[in-house]
């Protein structure tokens, strides 16, 4: 590919995905899904059935509804829309695998269940702990409250938290799933090597829905 | 009496917070599995919720309240990319940091007449009172436990350490606090309490332990001054909360004098 070939290809796939932003903003002000929105919702799917290229088929899938629209598809609903390419993708994975399984005889590899350690890692616990010290107090130990019981409690304390705090319990679920995120966002980059020495706060979590 | 998982979420998003752990786990019926795929990409609520359900099986997973049968299926679905290991490991650090944080210290008190080593009156039991439990009972903040959990000294106490009518086990000494770790047997309550006393008083009771696992070692934890412990045999006892009939786990400890300097 020349260098002008390959300039040409990223102009209209910046084209395209213009076309995906703009298209999908307008949607999300009518009441339909954002880009990050509609994202996450593929990512949740693929999750269930191919875990490991979830993120990589989501955007494969963003990827081919950004072609549609720009080849001028009158697509009423995008979020319907990437569903049904959705469903296509892992039809044509399934495809894929069967004539792979019957050219080689033989199941292609299943991902393999990965140990769930027991053992904490003390770099994870210290992480932990500067990430929750960078919470906004209010903010942690409200969601080690929302955590803290078993199933039998769970709903009454989630309650009983919700009615201090005088929201619904919906809204409580949503502030505190953000916190969780947030605090997984930050763990995970104190994780990353190289990363500790400049992250030092707690990462907001801004690619979540605001629904 | 209603089951409390199916009220909740349903007027949202009308599927239940057990069928969106079923689906999370696969094992959800294929058609409502379709209807909530579909649900997905219509309905605003839905990954919150799906999310939300996905932590509380986490947790659940990482303190132990899981049958086998949904343990290996969270192991399998829910532990399948670097990224989810690092979700349950997180979920187990915060887990560490809830329960050591909710595990109450009460004051000493009478133990139930029923246990064979309170035979002696409740009158003489009452005007023992033991500093050792006020000693415990301090507020510790998330981080604090966390931060110092890792570095305190483990005392395990396993079921077949208890066997015999006088197994005795020796403690080495430890001075601060130590994690005391005890195996619970099936089937697993949802809370415990642990005891611990003398011939005469109980001195320190955690209640609300959550029961945890590692492999196939259940047990509940809790943070406890080594001062509980030392002066003479103690027993230790873990017993369910939710059971007035329950089995009573015990053990008969003793801890090493303090070496002379």
């Amino acid at each position: 590919m020349t260098a002008k070939t390959a300039d040409a290809a990223h102009d209209l796939e910046a084209r395209r995905l213009q076309t995906l932003l703009e298209r999908l903003r307008a949607d999300s002000a009518s009441g339909g899904f954002g880009y990050e929105q509609l994202r996450r919702r593929l990512i949740l799917f693929f999750r269930q059935r191919e875990p490991i290229d979830a993120e990589t088929l989501a955007d494969e899938a963003l990827d081919r509804l950004a072609r549609r629209l720009d080849e001028g598809v009158q697509i009423n609903h995008p979020a319907p829309y990437a569903f049904g390419i959705a469903k296509l993708m892992l039809f044509e994975a399934n495809a894929r695998r069967l004539r792979q399984e019957a050219r080689f005889d033989e199941p292609e590899n299943q991902p393999a269940m990965i140990e769930d350690d027991d053992a904490i890692d003390p770099a994870l616990v210290r992480a932990l702990r500067i990430c929750l010290r960078s919470m906004d107090r209010r903010g942690s130990e409200l969601m080690l409250a929302y955590y803290r019981d078993d199933d039998a409690r769970r709903i009454k304390t989630r309650r009983n938290l919700a009615e201090k705090l005088g929201v619904t319990v919906n809204t409580l679920r949503n502030r505190v799933l953000r916190l969780r995120a947030a605090l997984e966002t930050c763990v995970r980059a104190r994780m990353t090597p190289g990363a500790t020495e400049k992250h030092d706060g707690f990462a907001q979590n801004d690619t979540s829905d605001d629904d | 009496m209603m089951d409390s998982r199916k009220t909740t979420l349903q007027t949202m998003t009308d599927f239940t917070d057990q069928e969106l752990r079923d689906w999370l786990l696969r094992r959800l019926e294929p058609t409502r599995a379709a209807e909530l795929e579909e649900r997905l990409f219509a309905d605003p609520d839905i990954p919150d919720a799906i999310d939300a359900a996905r932590y509380d099986l986490i947790d659940d997973y990482v303190r132990g309240r899981l049958p086998s049968n949904e343990r290996h299926l969270v192991a399998q679905h829910l532990a399948a990319t670097p990224d989810d290991v690092m979700r349950l490991q997180i979920a187990r650090v915060l887990a560490e940091s809830a329960a050591s944080t909710h595990a109450r210290f009460a004051r000493p008190r009478e133990h139930v007449a029923r246990r064979r080593f309170i035979a002696v009156s409740a009158a003489l039991a009452g005007c023992i009172v033991i500093a050792v439990a006020v000693i415990g009972h301090r507020d510790r903040s998330p981080m604090q436990t966390t931060e110092a959990l890792a570095s305190l000294p483990v005392i395990t106490l396993r079921e077949d350490q208890q066997r015999g009518e006088h197994a005795m086990l020796i403690l080495p000494y430890r001075a601060g606090d130590v994690r005391v770790q005890a195996e619970i047997d099936e089937p697993i309550s949802q809370r415990y309490e642990l005891k611990i006393g003398d011939a005469r008083t109980v001195v320190l009771t955690a209640r609300d332990l959550s029961p945890r696992a590692a492999g196939a070692y259940r047990f509940v934890e809790t943070v406890v001054p080594a001062k509980a412990l030392v002066g003479g045999e103690r027993q230790i006892d873990v017993l369910p909360q939710d059971s007035s009939d329950a089995r009573v786990i015990h053990w008969n400890v003793r801890m090493s004098d303090p070496p002379v300097h």
